[in-house]
């Protein structure tokens, strides 16, 4: 068999370094160094999100009583549901499984009138672990998305104190890997163009691969960074995220979990950020529904090519 | 003058001073290394200033014929005149141009020496820039970029002598040295960076051209850049090391006693899939029609659900390259064929220095800087598992070629199944391996099974000894590889 000698998947077996642990310069302060045209652009970018944010508003409330539609519509969803896969991760490390760690069957997810609070356009960003990829297409269906993209999170394990340890002999079932990463679904709903709809979208800014270092056992806390991706791609100010943890809560965000402390959100405060014709100057998170553009952002970012003819396809069948 | 050689004026006296702390490492150099280093060092051009220093009486030179190697010439240095000259000189100090030469000669040693030698020079030079610590290097200029320019032909010629020559036990050592070190990449990645002198870990450097413009940043596509001749951006190539090493560990492998490749060029829409038998393994990565405009043509939705792919296995295991809308499309042809998807590998790709790809508009939405292979199983094959990550990181090579980790992969898990790969290309042939597709150089088939049902089902094409030996040969041959390559991206030679 031929093998390159730099082979990380082979290096994994010997010394138990996952291969994205080689990956350089994955830090969103470093990753663009040497490139000075995409880190002004994520400069800009970030500093404008910033601004117009609305303050943190969040509810503590259980998803399966709580009415979502008092709350309107948002343009952007994101959920981590607790799936069965997080609490077979508690069982595996011994750990007893809490209340609020019970995992919900898909049927009860299904359940969810998430399609009742999606305006048209908007995205669904669907955390899904490893296991659960065809759930998460199955309720992307339920509620009327399009799965568009697959955000993949690399979970390193640089840090060596805290091995999450791999059991010998352990029965995989049809599990064929070990999992050293977990998958965020990127659904649409409505019809969104890339070239005309520059109001809702800026694409091509980020990437599709997270790269963080793996929570301590047990956690199902998610990398930052997607929010950035998040907030940097869809310009919709409404966000919401649903079975949010107190280290959810943020700046321009709407959150709702059983865990939080404390419920800070007025229906009618919350509407009026979004309800102005301009952004204010004194109160910057007070404005239009759409985060605005700059013409410095307009020359930096990347943009759809003009359209141009239709290529005919080649007749001979290659591939 | 000395100035002449350089078209500008100089007056700097430390430069001497530089000079002797060079030629005093690189005497020592000289007279370790074997004589097959020195045609580099009269190539640096610095017979003039060789000259200069000899008719000011700073060192002793004795005979300066066309062909003589530099350690003939360098008798003795003396450094009480070379302390005059400082002073001589020493008015009027131009302070950049010296940071140039400096610079340069840095860049010259750096070029032609390695390991041990050149961290010393560096040092030296670091510590003499110490002592004089408000300087900057600002423009570097024309002038040193043409020393540049020398120092990327004097790499090419040595790598083109390395590949005529039989290698000699430097070289082995070298290699071995590099591969051990494999992918130990220093996280500044050039030795200008990289403060620590010590740092055994592998290093960049920049490839600076006359129309390279430093401050526009690295290329996108760094090594793998179609016209890095004209690309303005910056490329890098390996420090101190630029042997193909792949080359090597492939030929060094190849040797492993197994079936060969074999591989059939056929339709795989028309071909009859019962010739094969029944396989533990099949990979596929098949052209998915997902509506965008590829240098190559599709397979219609309806063409790749009616594969008859069900007939080539009872229980096994199959790998299922997808990508955009096919990632469902994938999962669809999946439950047709009669299995249940359980995995999905990911393989990141990376460039050249091991940083994620991350632009260039590679997604509709975000941009894509990897790519998913679904794995589905069938029955109940017998495979090694936990073994390997759900995660590949691997450099990216020609158009929708795939990482060939895959394959150490399947090796690990499936050690002595029976192995099949759809929509193939001449490189993803490999022993153990039937490779089927329309880019293969006709049939080569070893298992006397398989060509036998062959023979029966295609009467019509010729599988003689004679003629599949042709096709070995065809195989084999690197450039027509290239030219199979070339057609089928439109590429015009």
């Amino acid at each position: 068999m031929q093998q390159k000698l730099n082979d990380l998947c082979k290096h994994f077996l010997d010394t138990n370094e996952r291969p994205q642990n080689s990956i350089k310069k994955y830090k969103p302060e470093e990753r663009f160094e040497d490139y000075p045209k995409s880190k002004e652009l994520i400069r800009l970018k970030s500093e404008l999100i910033k601004k117009h944010n609305h303050p943190p508003n969040y509810i503590k409330a259980d998803l399966r009583t709580f009415d979502l539609q008092q709350l309107g519509k948002f343009d952007v969803i994101l959920i981590d549901p607790p799936w069965a896969e997080y609490a077979k991760r508690l069982m595996q490390a011994n750990m007893q499984v809490k209340e609020h760690q019970q995992s919900w069957t898909l049927e009860e997810l299904k359940q969810l009138h998430i399609d009742k609070i999606a305006d048209i356009p908007s995205f669904i960003f669907l955390w899904c672990g490893s296991e659960h990829l065809d759930d998460g297409r199955e309720l992307f269906k339920t509620w009327g998305f399009k799965r568009c993209e697959d955000i993949v999170w690399l979970k390193t394990n640089k840090d060596h104190s805290k091995q999450n340890q791999y059991v010998a002999g352990q029965d995989y079932g049809d599990n064929l890997f070990r999992r050293v990463k977990e998958h965020c679904l990127v659904g649409l709903r409505g019809d969104v163009k890339r070239a005309s709809d520059q109001h809702f979208i800026h694409a091509n800014i980020d990437t599709d691969v997270i790269i963080t270092e793996e929570e301590v056992m047990g956690s199902t806390k998610k990398p930052e960074e997607l929010y950035e991706i998040i907030e940097r791609f869809c310009l919709g100010r409404k966000r919401i995220e649903l079975f949010g943890e107190i280290h959810n809560i943020r700046d321009g965000w709407l959150t709702i979990g059983t865990q939080l402390r404390d419920t800070r959100q007025m229906p009618q405060q919350y509407n009026s950020y979004f309800q102005q014709e301009q952004f204010s100057e004194e109160k910057p998170f007070m404005g239009p529904r759409y985060l605005q553009t700059t013409i410095e952002i307009e020359n930096l970012r990347p943009k759809s090519p003009p359209k141009e003819q239709q290529q005919q396809q080649p007749q001979t069948y290659f591939y | 003058m000395l100035s002449d050689q350089f078209d500008y004026p100089i007056s700097g006296g430390e430069l001497y001073t530089y000079i002797n702390t060079i030629f005093l490492v690189l005497h020592q150099f000289i007279h370790f290394k074997t004589k097959t280093s020195t045609p580099y060092l009269r190539n640096l051009q610095i017979e003039p200033i060789l000259i200069q220093l000899s008719e000011a009486g700073a060192i002793n030179l004795s005979k300066l014929a066309v062909g003589t190697y530099l350690q003939d010439f360098i008798l003795s240095i003396s450094k009480e005149k070379l302390g005059q000259m400082n002073i001589q000189y020493s008015q009027g100090i131009n302070q950049n141009k010296c940071q140039q030469v400096e610079e340069w000669i840095k860049e010259e040693i750096r070029s032609i020496t390695s390991g041990q030698t050149f961290l010393k020079i560096d040092h030296l030079l670091d510590e003499a820039r110490n002592q004089k610590t408000n300087r900057l290097i600002e423009n570097v200029g024309n002038i040193s970029l043409k020393y540049e320019d020398n120092v990327v032909q004097l790499a090419l010629e040595r790598k083109r002598a390395a590949l005529l020559k039989t290698e000699n036990y430097d070289e082995e050592e070298a290699k071995r040295k590099f591969t051990e070190r494999g992918l130990q990449i220093c996280e500044n990645f050039t030795r200008d960076k990289c403060r620590n002198v010590q740092c055994q870990k592998t290093h960049f450097r920049k490839i600076l051209k006359a129309n390279t413009q430093t401050k526009l940043g690295n290329c996108t596509y760094l090594d793998q850049c179609p016209e890095q001749e004209q690309c303005k951006y910056i490329h890098y190539i390996l420090d101190g090391n630029d042997v193909d090493w792949q080359k090597r560990i492939q030929t060094a492998l190849s040797n492993h006693k197994s079936m060969p490749p074999q591989w059939i060029n056929c339709d795989l829409r028309i071909f009859d899939f019962r010739v094969l038998g029944k396989f533990d393994v099949i990979m596929a990565d098949p052209p998915w029609d997902i509506h965008m405009n590829l240098p190559y043509g599709t397979l219609k939705d309806k063409e790749m659900k009616a594969l008859r792919v069900d007939l080539l296995q009872n229980d096994g295991i199959i790998f299922l390259w997808v990508t955009g809308r096919a990632m469902e499309l994938g999962r669809e042809c999946l439950i047709l064929w009669g299995y249940r998807r359980v995995e999905e590998l990911v393989w990141i790709k990376v460039n050249q220095l091991h940083r994620i790809i991350r632009t260039g508009r590679t997604g509709h939405w975000l941009n894509h800087s990897k790519e998913h292979c679904l794995i589905g199983i069938k029955g109940n094959p017998q495979l090694i598992k936990g073994l390997d990550c759900d995660v590949i990181v691997s450099e990216v090579r020609e158009t929708s070629r795939k990482p060939d980790e895959v394959y150490g992969i399947i090796n690990r898990m499936c050690p002595n199944g029976k192995k099949v790969e759809l929509f193939g290309r001449p490189h993803n042939c490999r022993p153990n391996w039937i490779t089927l597709g329309n880019q293969l150089p006709g049939v080569y088939l070893k298992d006397d099974g398989i060509r036998q049902r062959f023979m029966e089902a295609y009467p019509s094409v010729d599988i003689s000894e004679n003629n599949m030996n042709d096709n070995l040969v065809q195989m084999s041959n690197q450039e027509n590889l290239n030219v199979i390559y070339n057609n089928h991206i439109g590429k015009k030679e």
